[in-house]
């Protein structure tokens, strides 16, 4: 460790074929993951895909069917909740109404019957990392929902867990307040050093904030890489279309562009990979087809361009400025280059 | 509109009206008809002073035992998945008459009842342990009687709490117990005291219970006031013990009061 002093010492998950049911429903169906420590982790997915039971699996809420998982090599088994050095950030905070915002923080330390002094410096120093020294004495209920947030987060890195489970933690804030605390838990982790896995269904939010995300659907791991891996080269078609905009065309309807995708597989191609008009004439792939409509967002558009009337739209991304007097109902060229397209298995 | 108004009060302020014609006759009829005598004496009445203080521990025990035994049924109720049919059995003996429950009980705690009976069969006891008209027995029929009320009221406290601040206590490194104490309990509280002030209220008050099991040496409050209207007659001496009645109960349910309000405020921050 002497050349590293600044290396994440403790935090390595592994989970090893880990099943969950509930009656018919797969929850979690046979996830391996291999967490390093200091890692910031996302487990991005829609709603019902199985993130939320294999974070309380890990904090140990619920037992797993089958399958092991491994905390720094300690096997966490059937130990409960309060044996584990993970720490758990709730989606509405959960956060004790009955104390006060020193007395939250405070709460886990009282536990592990630390001396009064030291935990009184403890959780000053806690709540100076998350900036709220000078609220220590306020309720609960005194406090905005940004404020909530971060008593949340000293309550449980005051622990110093070698994990720290986040769900949805930041779902309830306006976007505004959102985004800012999305750098801030950032910084914090980089600070602490702490392994983080944080549940999300905002790609955005994952990608933003993750150094590697892992995507799942139906209970399955779809793909674990690094936010550049998923966007770029998509292991599925659930990938692909769940991570970013795009246009996801199987070899039938790529004919007629004269593009031939590998073997039962569909290309994979990014809005901001296609262009129109001009733009698209040096480009190998290429059709005319019909403007359908416009959403200007100010530094970019995005054009929906039929090729015809059956077909799905095409999505393309274009420099704002180069909107020009482009109107609905008009005719342009649509081109890509499919060398920059990735593939998916088709089914 | 306003008509409307006026047909959701009326209920009430006729409730309010009846109730303040109600007690406020009693009271100034005590001291009009009877004086400040009245109450001097019934004070310095040795008979009168023991039921007090009977009518006060009693109550007191009653409302202790029900809240122990309550809560953990409660807590069971709580976090059972067949609560609906547990809760219909706790509630049950509302639907039997508190006169046949407390008939029940005689059979039970007689000279020739159930228990002693049993005793003398199994050669534990050769007479009869005398357990009847006992303030005992009074303890154990209020008890029973009251004890679905203190149920409801910690079950409903319990119901409310999210299950998310026990987890939360024991990812933070709490046990089962010290979650449940630093936690669930002090969450509970509200309705421990509501369960508690309802039935401290209803104890102080009772008639029926302690007349049929208290008998009449072990007399409380209330089954003083019953005898000296439908035996003595002395409705004068009943109503002064009537606002005897009234104070005693305010004075032992205040502090429940006020500790809810203090628990109220911590836990809502108001």
């Amino acid at each position: 460790m002497a050349g590293m002093p600044s290396a994440a010492t403790k935090g390595r998950l592994r989970l090893d074929r880990i099943t969950k049911t509930f009656g018919a429903l797969r929850a979690v169906d046979g996830v391996d993951l291999d967490i390093e420590a200091g890692e910031f982790i996302a487990f991005l997915g829609p709603s019902g895909c199985g993130k939320t039971t294999l974070l309380r699996i890990i904090a140990g809420f619920e037992a797993a069917d089958s399958g092991r998982a491994a905390l720094d090599g300690r096997e966490l088994g059937r130990l409960p909740p309060n044996r584990r050095d993970v720490g758990l950030v709730f989606q509405n905070l959960a956060l004790f109404p009955h104390l006060s915002v020193a007395q939250n923080v405070a709460f886990g330390l009282e536990l592990r019957g630390h001396a009064k002094e030291a935990i009184a410096q403890e959780v000053a120093q806690a709540l100076a990392l998350v900036e709220l020294g000078a609220l220590s004495g306020r309720r609960i209920q005194q406090l905005s929902g940004g404020q909530r947030q971060r008593v949340a987060l000293a309550r449980a890195l005051v622990l110093e867990p070698a994990v720290l489970l986040l769900d949805e933690p930041l779902s309830a804030l306006d976007l505004k307040l959102r985004r800012q605390l999305q750098q801030e838990l950032k910084a914090l982790q980089r600070r602490t050093r702490t392994t983080f896995i944080f549940v999300t269904h905002d790609q955005e939010e994952a990608l933003s904030m993750a150094d590697r995300v892992a995507v799942f659907n139906h209970g399955k791991l779809e793909q674990f890489g690094s936010p550049r891996d998923l966007y770029q080269r998509p292991a599925s078609r659930f990938v692909a279309d769940f991570v970013g905009e795009a246009n996801i065309r199987d070899a039938a309807q790529l004919a007629a562009f004269g593009v031939r995708p590998p073997p039962r597989s569909l290309l994979v191609i990014r809005p901001e990979d296609c262009a129109i008009g001009a733009a698209a004439t040096s480009l190998p792939a290429r059709r005319e087809g019909v403007i359908e409509t416009i959403d200007y967002i100010g530094p970019h558009a995005r054009l929906r361009i039929g090729l015809d009337e059956a077909a799905e739209p095409w999505v393309v991304l274009i420099h704002g400025g180069a909107v020009g007097d482009l109107a609905p109902g008009a005719r342009t060229v649509l081109g890509f280059d499919p060398a920059r397209a990735a593939s998916v298995p088709a089914q | 509109m306003k008509a409307g108004r006026v047909a959701l009060f009326a209920p009430m302020a006729m409730l309010i009206a009846a109730f303040a014609v109600a007690i406020g006759g009693l009271i100034w009829g005590s001291f009009t008809k009877g004086g400040v005598g009245l109450y001097a004496d019934l004070l310095s009445d040795q008979v009168v002073l023991r039921v007090l203080w009977r009518t006060v521990w009693i109550s007191a025990l009653t409302t202790l035992f029900c809240v122990v035994l309550a809560y953990p049924l409660a807590l069971f109720l709580a976090r059972s998945k067949h609560r609906n049919l547990w809760l219909i059995l706790v509630i049950s003996p509302w639907l039997v008459s508190i006169v046949v429950r407390t008939f029940g009980w005689m059979v039970l705690l007689g000279n020739r009842g159930v228990v002693n009976m049993t005793l003398r069969d199994l050669g534990l006891i050769d007479a009869p342990i005398r357990m009847l008209f006992t303030p005992t027995a009074v303890l154990i029929g209020l008890t029973h009687v009251f004890l679905p009320f203190v149920v409801i009221a910690i079950l409903s406290s319990l119901l409310q709490q999210d299950r998310r601040l026990e987890e939360a206590s024991r990812i933070l490194g709490g046990t089962r117990w010290q979650t449940f104490r630093r936690v669930t309990l002090p969450l509970s509280m509200p309705g421990v005291i509501g369960g508690a002030s309802l039935v401290l209220l209803m104890a102080t008050g009772a008639i029926v219970t302690p007349l049929l099991l208290g008998g009449l040496r072990d007399r409380m409050l209330g089954t003083q006031i019953y005898t000296e209207i439908f035996q003595v007659f002395n409705f004068e001496r009943a109503t002064a013990m009537a606002v005897m009645l009234l104070v005693v109960a305010l004075v032992l349910v205040a502090p429940l009061r006020l500790l809810e309000a203090r628990i109220r405020q911590t836990q809502e921050g108001v």
